[in-house]
């Protein structure tokens, strides 16, 4: 009688483990955000939009979005996601990108275009600027229409569909200076990462 | 026969509680990219004229007009300003010769000769090599250059004899 009354307990924790185990699968096709660097893939070259810059220059050197010094991200993602930029850079320029305690002043700034026109100079002219002292961005890979009722929810993922995607741009510009006296003429350089990540809601 | 039941049921629960935790944490696809922000910039400096050379107050010895530019009060003063300790090169045309504007054929025959030195202390300074002279600005900045000049008016008529003393200054 002893005996029997162990197995039972047994069969009990095997079935809660069970119950735990529910898989809520989420509906994400492939890991299908890929990122291309359209415009200015070496850097944002400020001699670009400046070609002599001297040491002591109280001015700044500004490239803005309209700029050919622009550089360009084209994020190329399913339709419907709404993704996360963000973004950490360099906050001053440094001789050959070592560092030798003296630092150019560099003030990111970056927009977004997600409406989807043919052509660059479209897009530039309808991207959104982002306010400065921001590094993080979530926005819509196409944005939805602000007219008319709001459109069915996404289909949801199953075999032999496609997903339906689209291009979302984002533009990196700023501002360079005033560049310090006394300092090494050279190359002062930094680095911009970018990070867009698209999290699942589920469970 | 106890114990070994007891080990069987502890390895349920830890299976169970692995499980939950899997099930838990949303899924993020992340993708990076990185670009470099550069600016190339070049050294600047300036030279600034603090003063011309007077040439018509110094006495004429034998012809000759003197300003010495290392103790003369009548030498020219020029300052460049730059980035610490650069090196810079400095040249000038040291022998010109003037004619007379108004055509009477007279003509003066001019001898530019300069002198520097890192501070303005113009007894300090130190005459340059005719035409050309590398230097390296002072700690501060700063380098001062005197300008002289020796004119021979013997074949000179009275008339209006004109010249720019040329300087250039190039850095790297």
């Amino acid at each position: 009688m002893r005996k029997t009354g162990i197995i039972v307990l047994l069969l009990l924790f095997g079935y809660s483990a069970q119950a735990q185990r529910i898989n809520f699968k989420t509906f994400v096709q492939g890991d299908a955000i890929t990122l291309t660097v359209v415009e200015n893939p070496d850097a944002l070259n400020f001699n670009r939009k400046q070609q002599i810059i001297v040491v002591g220059d109280p001015a700044t050197v500004q490239v803005n979005l309209g700029d050919q010094a622009t550089v360009v991200v084209e994020i190329d993602a399913p339709m419907e996601y709404d993704i996360t930029a963000q973004l950490s850079w360099s906050e001053g320029l440094s001789f050959g990108g070592l560092d030798t305690g003296v630092t150019v002043p560099f003030a990111l700034r970056f927009a977004y275009n997600n409406t989807g026109e043919p052509t660059d100079v479209e897009r530039r002219a309808s991207a959104t600027e982002v306010p400065g002292a921001f590094n993080t961005l979530t926005f819509p890979i196409r944005r939805k229409t602000t007219t008319g009722p709001p459109g069915p929810p996404p289909t949801p993922d199953h075999e032999g569909y496609v997903r339906p995607r689209a291009k979302a741009y984002l533009y990196f510009y700023g501002t360079l200076g005033p560049i310090p006296m006394g300092i090494r003429a050279g190359n002062y350089s930094g680095t911009i990462e970018l990070s867009i990540s698209y999290t699942d809601n589920a469970p | 026969m106890k114990p070994r039941f007891a080990l069987i049921l502890f390895l349920g629960l830890f299976s169970v509680g692995v499980q939950a935790q899997v099930n838990m944490t949303p899924r993020i696809v992340t993708r990076s990219a990185s670009t470099s922000v550069s600016a190339e910039i070049i050294d600047n400096f300036t030279l600034t004229t603090m003063r011309d050379v007077n040439l018509n107050t110094p006495a004429i010895v034998d012809g000759v007009i003197t300003v010495n530019p290392t103790n003369s009060p009548y030498a020219g003063m020029m300052r460049i300003n730059g980035r610490p300790g650069k090196q810079i090169r400095i040249t000038y045309l040291a022998y010109e010769t003037l004619l007379d504007e108004n055509g009477t054929g007279g003509v003066v025959k001019a001898n530019y000769r300069i002198s520097g030195f890192e501070s303005d202390n113009q007894n300090a300074s130190i005459l340059l090599d005719i035409g050309e002279a590398n230097v390296r600005l002072g700690p501060d900045g700063t380098y001062h250059i005197w300008l002289g000049a020796v004119l021979d008016i013997r074949e000179a008529k009275p008339g209006a004899y004109i010249s720019e003393f040329i300087m250039e200054i190039e850095g790297n």
